[in-house]
């Protein structure tokens, strides 16, 4: 996947200037929330379970290697294969070398962010595999040679009309108003390529330490099928899924369908522990778990990071987010977008990468609020800019402008006539610039600054005055 | 509300339905008029003892066939009858484990998912199922499990529009039989 990880802000002021697009992510998270918070309103022990799923997050990271061994070795009890993948080539490899083997010349292949990642499409293409994505959102932009908008909704921009434009275009069908008849275009067109595939593909929503089982959480069916239907299953896992008990299902299961998308219980919720036993009439004859790497051990080493791998990813900080709102998930420029995003890519692809991304925040925490396992994003943004500010070469100007500032400020915060002064200038310079009650742009360095934001004015009186002259 | 009426709630709220039946009889005539109603050809279904009585006229899918043509009868089927191991009533969820008698493909690839469901088989929420499972040593039987299945409702997607539609990849259906005191 193209990584454009450093234009965040004119990526966004594009998205902004989308008439479309606009209208369609506020109908998007106004939906969403909409249901989570009727979901949620149904548990009334919800901060209860919030706080049990941390817990176990914790707990699970902390011991990272004994809960790996032991799922390992539940996997492996139950038939099937475990392989370790330190980064993206190495999976990708590992994945080729499985479809070699079993001369798969087709792939179908349910949702998985984590695919998109180590650019799984694109590897397996490279030896004339044919990859198919089932998940419709997903299908969808895999014609449209696009990349997923939104974590849950990846066709989140696009219309009726330009779906069934690209589904004349791409698969020669009449045009189609309708949204149950282009649903039925893809599940004919789907359905022929589940029972001819050799190899099905999934993400793992959970890995159950305990028992060896993976956890894959759908509505649409696809899933199963591609865990059913071909010989050969390969599930890609970050390290980080897994969880210590199938207790802890409980919590999680009931935690991230009412998060993402205000459900009870998805359509679909399948336990598979590995392939198909000796007397089963259906199932994979091989399966295999992939555990990535790529970057999660280092942000399990980092204490002040670690809980970005607390995400079940859920989607629910890209709805409530104002600047996803707005921005939209391209701009963030790799797979994972919203708050979530903007900690997690910095780590994986490195802050030098994606510098624009912990400012692509007003630190408004709804994201914390909001989040099932309390993960604090706010923090980590702060932290993330800590890291950015003492690597002045990154982001060169805007360093030297903050140090300026910062010294400027410094200079006149410790002389309180030199500040009053300074208040009086603004009152009576800035008429000049204030427009509609805001101070739009200011002349350099303060233009970089309203680029992007506005000043509220000074006020006619500051607390000072007003408290002298009230006490007289 | 009782057990079974919220079971049933749950269940209409997710686009799929449930028919009380007082008897096995019942529940013969039932799958039989649904039988009649649907296109496609015969109608297929798991091997077990319970659906062996109640509708043999559906083809069970298991090891004796082979694979391909168990494929392709499960593909054409109109309708696929299993039971249901346990449900939830809290959801309307239903829990389906694999097994030799259990084909997978039955609950998946019909346009229509049949399940019958006994009574006694009725939980109240996801909590009481796993703390059972668990204390009834099901993570030792996970061994031998290749698949357990929470279904729920018919299989649906919002990803054109968030407009919600029923029925995508998996069935377009669900009909639930609850067998009532059983």
């Amino acid at each position: 996947m193209k990584v454009e990880t450093d234009r965040f802000s004119d990526a966004a002021t594009e998205a902004i200037r989308d008439r479309q697009l606009q209208d369609a992510l506020r109908a998007a998270s106004g939906r969403f929330l909409g249901l989570r918070a009727a979901a949620v309103a149904e548990i009334p022990d919800w901060e209860e379970l919030r706080r049990q799923a941390r817990e176990i997050k914790k707990q699970a990271l902390e011991n990272l290697p004994y809960y790996i061994d032991q799922l390992t070795r539940g996997v492996r009890a139950a038939g099937g294969q475990v392989h370790f993948a330190a980064d993206a080539e190495e999976a990708t490899a590992i994945i080729r070398e499985i479809a070699r083997k079993n001369r798969v010349r087709l792939t179908v292949k349910s949702k998985s962010m984590t695919s998109e990642e180590i650019g799984l499409n694109h590897a397996l293409g490279q030896e004339g595999i044919e990859v198919l994505e089932t998940d419709l959102g997903e299908y969808i932009i895999q014609l449209a040679g696009q990349t997923p908008f939104h974590i849950l909704v990846p066709a989140l921009h696009m219309t009726r009309q330009q779906v069934s434009e690209l589904f004349e275009n791409k698969l020669g069908t009449p045009p189609e108003k309708d949204i149950t008849r282009l649903t039925q275009i893809a599940r004919r067109t789907l359905r022929e390529k589940f029972a001819r595939a050799d190899m099905g593909f999934s993400g793992v929503n959970f890995a159950v330490a305990e028992s060896g089982t993976i956890v894959v959480v759908e509505n649409e069916g696809n899933a199963r099928l591609c865990t059913t239907l071909p010989r050969v299953h390969v599930a890609l896992m970050g390290m980080e899924k897994v969880i210590p008990r199938l207790e802890n299902l409980a919590v999680f299961l009931t935690l991230l369908p009412r998060s993402a998308t205000g459900q009870r219980f998805t359509s679909y919720v399948s336990w598979i522990t590995g392939p198909r036993r000796p007397g089963d009439p259906d199932g994979p004859e091989e399966f295999h778990l992939v555990i990535l790497d790529n970057g999660r051990s280092r942000m399990l080493a980092d204490p002040e990071m670690r809980e970005s791998l607390y995400c079940i990813r859920c989607g629910a900080c890209l709805n409530i987010c104002p600047v996803y709102q707005r921005a939209g998930g391209h701009a963030y420029g790799w797979v994972y977008s919203g708050p979530i995003g903007a900690i997690i890519t910095p780590q994986f692809l490195g802050i030098a990468q994606a510098p624009q991304l912990p400012y692509a925040s007003s630190l408004c925490g709804a994201c914390h609020d909001i989040c099932p396992v309390k993960i604090d994003i706010p923090r980590i943004l702060l932290k993330l800019r800590h890291r950015l500010a003492c690597r002045p070469e990154v982001r060169r100007d805007e360093t030297a402008i903050e140090q300026l500032l910062v010294r400027l400020w410094k200079r006149v915060a410790v002389r309180p006539w030199l500040w009053r002064l300074g208040i009086r200038a603004a009152r009576i310079g800035q008429p000049l610039l204030v427009r509609k009650g805001r101070i739009r742009w200011a002349p350099f360095p303060a233009s970089r600054w309203t680029r992007r934001r506005n000043l509220p004015p000074v006020s006619g009186q500051t607390f000072s005055e007003w408290w002298e002259k009230t006490q007289s | 509300m009782s057990r079974v009426e919220t079971f049933q709630a749950a269940v209409e709220r997710v686009g799929g339905q449930v028919r009380l039946v007082e008897s096995l009889e019942e529940a013969g005539h039932v799958l039989r008029q649904l039988h009649a109603a649907a296109r496609g050809s015969q109608p297929v279904r798991w091997g077990t003892p319970l659906l062996d009585t109640l509708y043999p006229r559906a083809v069970p899918i298991g090891r004796e066939l082979p694979a391909e043509r168990s494929r392709e009868l499960c593909l054409s089927a109109a309708i696929g009858i299993t039971e249901a191991d346990w449900a939830l009533a809290d959801s309307g969820t239903l829990v389906l484990e694999s097994g030799p008698l259990r084909s997978r493909m039955v609950s998946l690839l019909p346009v229509m998912h049949v399940a019958i469901l006994p009574e006694s088989r009725l939980l109240e929420s996801l909590a009481e199922f796993i703390g059972r499972f668990v204390s009834g040593g099901g993570v030792e039987r996970l061994k031998d499990l290749s698949a357990v299945t929470f279904v729920t409702g018919p299989s649906r997607t919002a990803d054109i529009e968030q407009i919600l539609t029923i029925g995508v990849h998996g069935p377009q259906a669900l009909q639930i039989l609850l067998l009532k005191n059983q």
